[in-house]
């Protein structure tokens, strides 16, 4: 699963621990988001969409493969 | 969303580190200063005893931010050493030329004295130092990536 959340982030100008901090995980599961290492749970994505006020589909998306 | 946790709260781990070295220090004071065997006998069990809680302790305690990567890795870690014991275990029951216990204790060469020593003082602490050392080795990956 791909995800903009680098994108997002960038364009609000905050900091992986900043948005980590927001949304009650660590720094290190926001990375692993980012870098695609790691598949978030709904309950997170949609915390994620809600920081970004963005529904939850445009931040994630399915891959081919998926 | 309200998810209970079985974990103990992240200052579990200090109070974990803390008796792990109560033990070496126990472990140290028998050797050092004990030298009636019935005396050092209880040192020892002291001493064994504190290594299994405080090895409870750091394991079962939380990260400073418990969060579902985590969990994952806990649970991840847990199947590893679930399936390593099995391989263990098995491999053991194959290998070892097991004798009937202490009802059959007039046979020569029962094995249940060394086995049960085996199973309640070495087994713990390996299930324990593999699981922790597998969820440390995770964390320690993700966070290098």
């Amino acid at each position: 699963m791909k995800n903009t959340v680098r994108v997002e982030r960038a364009i609000l100008d905050i900091t992986q621990q900043q948005l980590a901090d927001a949304i009650g995980v660590s720094r290190n599961t926001i990375n692993s988001i980012e870098s695609g290492k790691y598949v978030p749970s709904t309950v997170l994505a949609l915390k994620i969409a809600r920081y970004f006020s963005k529904p939850a589909d445009s931040l994630f998306a399915l891959e081919e493969n998926d | 969303m309200n998810k209970k946790s079985i974990l103990m709260p992240h200052y579990g781990q200090i109070a974990g580190w803390c008796l792990l070295v109560l033990s070496f220090l126990i472990e140290i004071a028998k050797v050092l200063f004990v030298h009636d065997i019935n005396v050092a006998w209880y040192f020892a069990k002291g001493a064994h005893i504190t290594l299994i809680v405080s090895l409870f302790f750091i394991c079962m305690s939380q990260e400073k931010v418990e969060d579902e990567m985590i969990s994952g890795f806990r649970l991840k870690s847990i199947g590893i050493t679930a399936y390593a014991f099995f391989v263990f275990l098995l491999f053991l029951s194959i290998l070892l030329d097991v004798k009937p216990g202490p009802i059959f204790s007039n046979l020569e060469n029962t094995t249940s004295a060394y086995l049960s020593e085996f199973f309640l003082i070495v087994l713990p602490l390996c299930l324990f130092i593999l699981y922790y050392g597998v969820f440390k080795y995770m964390l320690w990956k993700s966070n290098k990536q």
